[in-house]
């Protein structure tokens, strides 16, 4: 089965705006979520909350630090 | 003949190893002259380590104020800038007449097209400076994109990461083009010529809780017109931009986060005093913006409000003096649902431009008086908020100092 899984680009007041598969965004209400959810965590979903995946998140800001060292000048 | 160690006997090898002798001794000297300072420490390291230090202390750096420099005017030409509707989002088109251009945000990821094909109808295929102001989705959303589809000279980001991947292909589109990107911060000075000033006042700091801090902030001035681009800075950021000094006075401002009330405090808005504001929202969004405090507050200091969920692309002119505002009536983007506005005449462009009438002549009320007053009026001298003829008159009597319209 495959799961539901997003990144939080951001908040929005009562709103998460999530980043699904494709780069598709959708306004995801907090309420739906795991109060510790912060920006940029990777969150999937069960039963009808969406969790953290502490790993794949750490592992997502491990890939994009790699890509963003020397870009800036 | 030289009579000191290592000349004496005139010995080549002897006068090489004197040589450096003596050059090392002098480089100690220097040294300890310079007070522990490492000897390569030029006036040019020393006065970056200044800066540094200024900025990290958050003393005030008066070098980062010089944007009041008179620009070139050129005649007949304008400067054209358009506030695109990209629906709950920001993409600011910079048209300065020396034909450098700026782009300020992409939009969000769907509004790729839209934004490649307006900034290509206006004739463009350089864009000299492109901001991401901050990496949020509305603001980085199509700039890979726009990467792709144009030359581009230079890329200002702050340097904060994101783990989307809209974020990732924005990264990935720069490196693909062989291009770096200019960390923004507040006192980074945007090379566009004589005929503008353009100074970044903002971040201000390093680290930020709230990621739309990060914003770049642009200050934008052509002859006496000035502009001012907040991104989605929030109220800490306005703070600090105001603690900094920065002469934040601008005829036209766009809104910070669409409206939303995290931005915009009063104490912002008193220095800046815009005569125009634009808010770059999408029609019927989920998160209330623009909120209705900023609304009140944008009006209470007589600002003209412009909305692009109410008239689509506003496009922004200045000769150096007078500003014009046109709110074409474009399509407005989805997430933005058809409006019913007066499009019987889409391709009337109107002209818009603060006309008084008696009814909407501007007064002015104080922080806690009960009256409201006519310009100048001595009881203005410590608090002046203007208000419309109209409102005021609900709930405020006319001064009988100095005797206001009624």
């Amino acid at each position: 089965m495959k799961e539901i899984r997003g990144i939080i680009d951001r908040f929005e007041g009562d709103f998460a705006v999530v980043e699904f598969e494709g780069r598709v965004m959708k306004d995801i209400p907090r309420s739906n979520m795991v109060s510790e959810v912060k920006e940029g965590d990777v969150i999937f979903l069960v039963d009808g909350i969406y969790y953290v995946d502490v790993e794949e998140t750490l592992g997502r800001k491990n890939e994009i630090a790699k890509l963003m060292e020397n870009m800036w000048e | 003949m030289i009579k000191i160690p290592g000349f004496r006997s005139g010995k080549m090898w002897k006068k090489i190893v004197a040589i450096f002798g003596y050059l090392m001794i002098a480089s100690v000297v220097s040294t300890a002259v310079n007070g522990g300072e490492s000897n390569n420490s030029s006036p040019i390291t020393a006065s970056i380590k200044q800066e540094r230090q200024t900025t990290d202390t958050k003393t005030k750096t008066p070098e980062l104020e010089k944007d009041t420099a008179s620009t070139t005017i050129i005649q007949g030409q304008k400067l054209k800038i358009s506030y695109i509707d990209v629906g709950q989002a920001d993409s600011i088109l910079i048209q300065i007449p020396n034909g450098k251009n700026v782009l300020i945000d992409a939009g969000n990821n769907e509004d790729a097209d839209r934004i490649i094909s307006y900034i290509k109808k206006q004739g463009i295929s350089k864009l000299d400076i492109i901001i991401g102001t901050h990496p949020h989705e509305d603001h980085i959303g199509a700039l890979d994109t726009v990467i792709n589809s144009f030359d581009i000279e230079q890329v200002i980001m702050p340097k904060k990461d994101s783990t989307t991947q809209t974020f990732k292909d924005v990264i990935t589109a720069i490196q693909s083009k062989g291009l770096k990107i200019t960390e923004a911060r507040a006192g980074v000075k945007l090379n566009l010529g004589s005929e503008v000033n353009a100074l970044l006042i903002a971040p201000n700091s390093i680290n930020y809780d709230d990621i739309n801090n990060y914003s770049a902030v642009l200050k934008l001035s052509y002859g006496s017109n000035t502009f001012l681009f907040t991104g989605d800075a929030s109220e800490q950021s306005e703070n600090e931009i105001i603690n900094a000094e920065f002469n934040l006075k601008s005829d036209v401002l766009k809104v910070g986060h669409h409206g939303s009330n995290t931005a915009s405090s009063n104490a912002f808005l008193n220095k800046v005093q815009p005569k125009y504001a634009i808010i770059s929202v999408g029609k019927g969004n989920t998160y209330g913006h623009p909120a209705n405090i900023t609304i009140d507050d944008l009006t209470n200091i007589g600002a003209k409000i412009y909305r692009t969920d109410l008239s689509g692309t506003i496009i922004a002119e200045s000769d150096g003096t007078n500003i014009t505002i046109n709110n074409i009536a474009t399509e407005i983007e989805p997430r933005a649902p058809a409006v019913v506005a007066p499009v019987t005449t889409p391709t009337v462009t109107t002209t818009v431009t603060p006309k008084q009438t008696p009814q909407d002549v501007t007064v002015y009320i104080t922080k806690s008086g009960a009256k409201y007053h006519s310009d100048g009026c001595r009881y203005l001298s410590k608090s002046r908020i203007p208000i419309s003829l109209s409102k005021a008159k609900t709930s405020y009597s006319p001064c009988s100092v100095c005797n206001p319209p009624r």
